[in-house]
């Protein structure tokens, strides 16, 4: 009886026996579904995908008040019957099935600023990236994105095309994620270095976990070195995605290379990576007037190369201080550098009529530890330019984060 | 008064190490104080915090005085 999904902070297992049992006797399928319930979205998600139904991916935890704001109606579940008699699906077929469906699917947007938006795209699209083959096989997934993203439906879609067995793992505790790591032997883990970074520094290093990426945002290469030493056996990816396009890139090290299959259609513009319109799904409403979409990510090429580049924050990320442009990820790196007691922190511009905007930070300090903000600015003093160094430096319980588990970078102010 | 001193104190001690000068009504924030721009950036958004007030809202405060009357 192969494993297909665990959820454990619901008590919830499914075989793939049970999945297929599920997929050919079920009548109704929900094309907006929105129950607090990883198991039964993904079941009813396949339902749809198999008998080429277009669905709405709505975040499952959202409270009903916001749901009212975002799309201006209350929320009705919207069921459709399914003919009794269909196309049995199997195990052979389960996977082809998936590949070849017509069904779109609508993706909100997690962003890191403003109003989430719908992106549409086809089941092709989606699994552009899907990588299927003996190889694959006896992946074990410790799942630690919001099922109803991109980066979760594209991993969902790895994983079930190769049969493998996913864990969930978003929104727990550092203790149940290991030990869940540990009880199932998983052997991926796909996250954003948010997660990474409030999983770690782990008492024992995790030796069966042989595959590590990330995505979401930018890695920096402290956070990746404390992975390696964590998870000594794992190969560890950056994926560069987004609701738009999708992945697209994948890199080994901090430096990616566009791919030969994507040279015509990937293209860095006064060092913003820019996609062009045929990688793209569909945003409603909105007329794509121009041929490329600017990602609004900032590159920095490797000294030398003219291919070979990496990330370097957002191009609207940038804080201007008085004219000075700072880059909220390099003061966030030089925290984590300087500050051991720092668990976790959040660089930021706040709005002031002096100078436009000052940089602010939230730190969350591990456990016992104390810091005092002058602390802080005395040795930042020391090692950054003055309009780089957060002048209010707040010592908080946790950071805002938005749903998907990235760090909301703008303040509503 | 007491409060906007404590928060003046505040920035000094934070950015320039600590200061035992007298801080009063005629107190002029950069000539007696030596802020600069930053560190006025900074006395603004700690006022805000306090006091709710954006007190550089509509140009350049210069003395201590000054800050007071837009904060009452």
């Amino acid at each position: 009886m192969s494993l297909f999904f665990v959820d454990f902070y619901l008590s919830h297992t499914c075989t793939y026996e049970e999945l297929l049992d599920y997929l050919n006797t079920e009548e109704k399928v929900v094309l907006n579904y929105r129950r607090a319930d990883t198991l039964g979205f993904f079941k009813n998600f396949l339902l749809a995908v198999v008998n080429n139904q277009s669905v709405t991916l709505h975040d499952l935890c959202q409270p009903d008040e916001e749901f009212n704001i975002v799309h201006g109606i209350p929320y009705v579940e919207n069921i459709v019957c399914l003919p009794k008699k269909r196309a049995k699906v199997t195990m052979k077929n389960l996977s082809s099935r998936i590949l070849s469906s017509k069904s779109k699917v609508e993706i909100y947007t997690s962003g890191t600023t403003g109003i989430p938006k719908a992106v549409e795209h086809t089941i092709e699209n989606l699994t552009r990236e899907v990588r299927i083959g003996k190889k694959y096989a006896d992946d074990k997934w410790a799942y630690a994105y919001n099922p109803t993203h991109m980066a979760g439906v594209q991993l969902f879609f790895q994983a079930v095309c190769n049969y493998n067995m996913f864990v969930n793992v978003f929104s727990l505790q550092k203790e149940q994620i290991i030990y869940l790591i540990q009880k199932f032997g998983l052997t991926n883990i796909s996250a954003t270095p948010s997660f990474y970074r409030l999983l770690l520094p782990l008492s024992e290093p995790l030796m069966e976990v042989k595959k590590l990426t990330l995505g979401g945002e930018k890695s920096p290469e402290m956070l990746v070195d404390a992975i390696r030493k964590s998870f000594p056996n794992a190969h560890v990816y950056n994926i560069y995605a987004s609701t738009e396009f999708g992945s697209i890139l994948s890199s080994r090290g901090s430096y990616f290379v566009i791919p030969e299959k994507y040279r015509e259609q990937i293209r860095i513009k006064n060092g913003v990576l820019e996609v062009h319109s045929s990688l793209l799904g569909v945003v409603h409403g909105n007329k794509q007037i121009s041929e490329w979409y600017s990602t609004g990510d900032v590159v920095e090429f490797e000294p030398g190369s003219d291919t070979c580049f990496k990330f370097n924050g957002r191009q609207n990320e940038l804080i201007n201080v008085g004219g000075n442009k700072v880059n909220p990820s390099e003061i966030e790196t030089e925290l984590f550098a300087s500050f051991p007691q720092i668990k976790d922190c959040f660089v930021f511009g706040r709005m002031n009529s002096v100078l436009g905007s000052i940089v602010s930070a939230e730190i969350v300090l591990r456990e016992g530890e104390v810091l005092s903000e002058a602390q802080v600015k005395a040795v930042l003093f020391n090692r950054l330019q003055d309009y780089k160094v957060p002048r209010r430096i707040e010592i908080v319980s946790h950071i805002s984060k938005n749903r998907a588990g990235k760090i909301l970078r703008k303040r509503d102010e | 008064m007491e409060k906007l001193i404590e928060i003046i104190k505040q920035v000094l001690d934070t950015n320039k190490g600590s200061t035992t000068a007298e801080i009063n009504e005629n107190t002029h924030l950069r000539r007696d104080l030596g802020f600069d721009s930053l560190e006025l950036a900074e006395l603004t958004v700690r006022i805000e915090d306090e006091f709710g007030v954006d007190v550089f809202a509509d140009g350049m405060v210069d003395t201590v005085g000054d800050i007071l009357k837009k904060v009452k």
